[in-house]
């Protein structure tokens, strides 16, 4: 089996709630999906494996290397694809991807101008006069343009319009063939069951594991 | 080439100075820094020569001085935004603090520290400089008292703006 990213007995927590050992592995090629309620920890699952300051217990490796030990080069085939994450705000989206780059070291300006043609991004408009939708557009150029293996997406289909969601799930699928791994969270239970390969559930502070149909029960936690 | 740097820290100075090159007030930041270091100086040189009415003053320098360090390296803090102003950025919560924008880079945060804490020690180097130069000045030339405690004292509080800044650095983290 060729994994990407595996947790060994992790555990994250807040306030809200506590999601003990959690044991998984994500193959390569191939789109998770994480279901579960508002507030059931999905994101905070996410961020912990993403954002160097979310605290986590336990191991999570990246391509087989401990991601806290060989963080700088999990990041640069890592994308984060959310509405959380943005770039700065009062620049232009060139400008953005001019400074970012700087921090990735397989960034590939061809591949970036190749894909914001194609997505139709307009790289003079400062990022914060971007729609959701135009956000995530770009988001995901740019990482297809840093060549990330690993694509987080957190909620990132939420509020955008049909065309752009076929639109993102036809790129994925064509970064699938290339290797791509795709971990991507959804309240949209038809979304998730029309584009996911797995499919794991979070419940109760307990996380299942990722299986390829979904159970009758899961509607609850959507 | 710096041999303090290593080369991701190098490369986040290139990051952050390309991110920060437009600033607009960079000039006046730089004078007021430079007017509160002085200050610093001038009032740590009264306490180290007078016996016992330049304590409060002392106090005071070491607020300045903080006050000039962060001056003198607030482009490591804040991502200027060149013509929105600081009520634009905190209605927008978007990223304006250099801490936040690591975060979302690939860059170790460890280094970003190093990187501040460098950057902090260069100042106090240069304002101890200053400051040591001046002490062994007036001792030359007049006959004012100095005490060597209250140079230790000076001394120590260098560390304590170094400590500072570590804690500053590792709230950005945490918050």
């Amino acid at each position: 089996m060729n994994k990407i990213l595996e947790l060994k007995n992790v555990t994250v927590k807040n306030k809200k709630f506590k999601l003990e050992n959690i044991n998984f592995a994500l193959e390569k090629g191939y789109v998770y999906g994480l279901v579960g309620k508002n507030g059931a920890g999905k994101s905070t699952l996410l961020k912990s494996i993403y954002f160097e300051n979310w605290p986590y217990k336990g191991d999570i490796f990246f391509s087989g290397f401990d991601i806290k030990k060989n963080r700088r080069s999990a990041m640069n085939k890592i994308g984060y694809i959310s509405e959380d994450f943005y770039f700065i705000d009062d620049r232009s989206m060139a400008e953005n991807a001019r400074l970012f780059s700087m921090a990735y070291s397989n960034f590939d300006e061809e591949i970036w101008e190749e894909m914001t043609k194609k997505l139709g991004i307009n790289l003079n408009t400062n990022y914060m006069d971007y729609s959701r939708g135009e956000k995530i557009k770009a988001q995901l150029a740019f990482a297809f343009a840093h060549k990330a293996e690993l694509l987080i997406m957190d909620e990132a289909s939420a509020g955008l319009d049909a065309v752009f969601k076929k639109e993102m799930y036809d790129l994925i699928r064509e970064g699938l063939v290339d290797g791509l791994t795709v971990l991507l969270t959804s309240h949209d239970y038809e979304e998730i069951k029309r584009n996911t390969d797995f499919f794991a559930v979070i419940k109760d502070g307990a996380f299942g594991e990722f299986k390829e149909t979904i159970e009758e029960n899961a509607y609850e936690y959507l | 080439m710096n041999i303090f740097k290593n080369e991701e820290m190098r490369q986040i100075d290139g990051f952050l100075y390309e991110v920060n090159k437009d600033a607009d007030y960079k000039t006046i930041q730089r004078v007021v820094g430079y007017f509160f270091s002085i200050l610093f100086i001038v009032f740590s040189l009264f306490y180290t020569c007078e016996n016992d009415l330049m304590y409060a003053s002392f106090y005071y320098a070491i607020v300045l001085y903080y006050f000039g360090k962060l001056f003198l390296t607030s482009e490591k803090i804040q991502v200027f935004h060149k013509g929105i102003t600081q009520q634009k950025q905190l209605s927008l919560l978007k990223v304006n603090r250099v801490s936040q924008l690591m975060l979302l880079t690939p860059f170790n945060y460890k280094n970003y520290i190093k990187l501040r804490l460098l950057d902090t020690l260069k100042i106090e180097i240069c304002v101890m400089g200053i400051y040591l130069i001046s002490i062994c000045y007036i001792a030359l030339v007049s006959n004012v008292t100095i005490y060597p405690g209250k140079i230790i004292v000076v001394l120590i509080s260098q560390i304590v703006i170094l400590i500072i800044e570590f804690i500053d650095c590792y709230l950005c983290w945490k918050l």
